[in-house]
């Protein structure tokens, strides 16, 4: 078999034009950068406080593998200055301690230079360089905005309640701030509430519960809220100071207590909720009924024993509708109520007298009342009176 | 028999119409307090808070349903107006979002001088005023009883005001006490200017007597 030479001329135009094209694409898909240089993201220090460790962190992405980084540092001279090392990647971040300058004021520069294992650099970051200014140590400004500290908090025995404050450090850096709940019988609270589920007076009622609570760094201006859900289990009539105390990894913060506010811890409640305030019959003829509460039908007349309420016992009375003008009455005997249904043979005739309504409702639930009227004959005129509704604490005499 | 027809003949009656729209209507309250027990010569003094959770405002009177004889219950303030942002205190109800106001009501109780030991009670009656303008409506209204009991003891030698057991360090309540005191100091005052002029005028007795035989 005999192999001709290759020979470019014994290609036609179009087949020179086609190996042309073929080969300009592949030289492109080759030459095209197989390893891209690594990527870098979250940029941050740990301090800013004049004269101090400051850790300098970079998190870094590459699609081939990463390799090492020279950190580049300005230490308020006013040039970058490379470590004389390169350092090898241990994970995705570059983290470099440096003492910073002690003068406040002055501005640090910083970048890094990262290659990955094809070599491939990215310099990026000492085009444009990170800066911060060196700051001295700040004061921690604290506010306890939950409760009141000018008032009393009545909470009820077993219930929870809310402990809130707010830290801003002012005039420096801060470093990591943390914020511990705390109370006390009387005098400033000195002593951190427990975090041990039914100790008495109060136990923090989080999953998980902690009573000390960090913010994280603060560096100047920057605010935190520190939140915590208490339970109140001391005994009833008793009262406490509660506040929140701020303190910092700074040995030279001097840790900030709150004001602190009063709470007293009180017995479950009378708490209830008419959901109506007055029942509109509309125009009616006289001698008719049983003429039903326009609420009815859509069970609108309803009472709730709110949470925190002790059980409670509603009773029920009225008085005569009255028009004064006609010196003209309907009896309060015309109208009834149900507590069952809305079935006007299921109800009672409403009296000047308290009759049980319904008893022993616990807290949380909510019922429905029915109200019907029969109107005798009278006068034409507006009619008006009053329904009155007592919740008093279950097996309590209402009278 | 004209009345009656004229009863009979009335066609239409227009019924307890134009309520101002439905709202709800919230009372809440707790007492720190319902029993003492005091010497007699001693008073005694309670504490309620009312709140109202709801947007509508309304007014509460508190008046004295049932007291012994001769009795002293002063409510105070037996007069105001309820709702989420008026009172002196807070309470922390499980239902809202943020503390409500609560208004707080002391009862001082003071018995007569010559009551006998034993258990006594004083019942105070809450009445709301929904204010209403509108005339002509059929109004709900909640209500509410306490009942407040006084284990009354024997004769103690010294007129002292007891406080109720509540450990909460008010200003307020300090200084309703000290009127209360005053109050009472007052009397006491005038129970010391008593003896004073009598021990004047059994001195000026006794000295004219003397005068009197010496002469």
């Amino acid at each position: 078999m005999k192999i001709k030479a290759f020979s470019w001329k014994a290609f036609s135009f179009t087949q020179k034009i086609f190996f042309i094209v073929f080969f300009i694409f592949f030289m492109t898909l080759f030459s095209s950068d197989a390893s891209a240089a690594p990527i870098y993201s979250l940029n941050s220090t740990n301090s800013t406080l004049a004269g101090t460790f400051v850790l300098h962190s970079l998190n870094w992405t590459d699609d081939v593998g990463l390799s090492g980084y020279i950190f580049s540092f300005d230490n308020c001279t006013g040039s970058l200055v490379n470590d004389s090392s390169w350092a090898s990647f241990s994970g995705t971040w570059s983290n470099v301690t440096k003492i910073i300058n002690s003068t406040v004021g002055c501005i640090i520069k910083w970048c890094v230079y990262a290659n990955d294992t094809s070599d491939d650099w990215n310099s990026t970051s000492c085009n444009d360089p990170f800066s911060y200014t060196t700051s001295q140590l700040g004061y921690l400004e604290v506010n306890l905005t939950n409760p009141d500290a000018s008032g009393i908090l009545n909470a009820i025995q077993n219930l929870t309640f809310n402990i809130n404050a707010t830290v801003t450090c002012r005039n420096g850096t801060c470093g990591n701030v943390f914020g511990t709940a705390m109370y006390n019988l009387s005098s400033s609270p000195d002593t951190a509430i427990s975090i041990t589920e039914g100790d008495k007076p109060f136990y923090v009622q989080e999953d998980p519960a902690n009573v000390e609570k960090t913010c994280g760094i603060l560096n100047q201006g920057d605010s935190c809220q520190l939140n915590w859900t208490v339970n109140a289990t001391g005994d009833v009539n008793t009262g406490w100071k509660i506040g929140v105390m701020f303190n910092s990894s700074y040995t030279g913060i001097q840790s900030n207590n709150t004001n602190s506010a009063t709470i007293s811890i009180i017995p479950c409640t009378q708490d209830f909720t008419l959901q109506w305030n007055s029942i509109n019959f509309g125009l009616l003829n006289p001698s008719t009924g049983p003429n039903s509460a326009p609420g009815n039908s859509d069970n609108q007349y309803n009472i709730t024993v709110n949470s925190g309420s002790c059980n409670l016992d509603f009773y029920i009375k009225g008085t005569n509708l009255v028009n004064t003008t006609l010196n003209s009455q309907i009896g309060i005997g015309n109208l009834t109520w149900s507590n069952n249904s809305n079935n006007y043979s299921e109800s009672f005739n409403l009296s000047s007298n308290l009759n049980a309504l319904k008893m022993n409702v616990t807290q949380g639930v909510c019922f429905t009342t029915w109200y019907w009227i029969n109107v005798p004959p009278v006068y034409s005129g507006y009619y008006n009176g009053n329904i009155y509704i007592f919740g008093v604490e279950n097996g309590k005499s209402p009278a | 028999m004209v009345k009656v027809l004229l009863k009979i003949s009335a066609i239409f009656i227009f019924l307890i119409l134009l309520s101002s729209g439905a709202y709800a209507i919230n009372l809440g309250s707790v007492t720190r307090n319902s029993f003492a027990e005091i010497s007699n010569g001693e008073s005694t003094k309670f504490t309620m808070l009312f709140w109202n959770s709801e947007s509508e405002p309304y007014d509460v009177r508190l008046l004295v349903k049932d007291s012994p004889k001769d009795w002293i219950v002063i409510i105070d303030p037996d007069e105001f107006m309820l709702n989420k942002s008026i009172g002196e205190e807070y309470i922390n109800l499980p239902y809202s979002n943020e503390n409500v106001k609560a208004k707080a009501v002391n009862i001082f109780v003071k018995p007569d001088n010559f009551s006998k030991p034993g258990k006594y009670s004083v019942t105070v009656k809450t009445e709301t005023n929904l204010n209403q303008n509108e005339s002509n409506q059929l109004s709900i209204i909640p209500e509410r009883l306490f009942t407040f009991e006084i284990d009354l003891k024997g004769l103690t030698t010294s007129d002292n005001i007891v406080e109720s057991k509540v450990k909460i360090p008010t200003n307020e309540i300090e200084t309703k006490n000290d009127s209360l005191e005053s109050y009472y100091l007052k009397v006491d005052d005038k129970t010391d200017k008593k003896y004073f002029y009598l021990a004047i005028v059994s001195l000026v007795v006794i000295v004219s007597i003397i005068i009197y035989k010496k002469s």
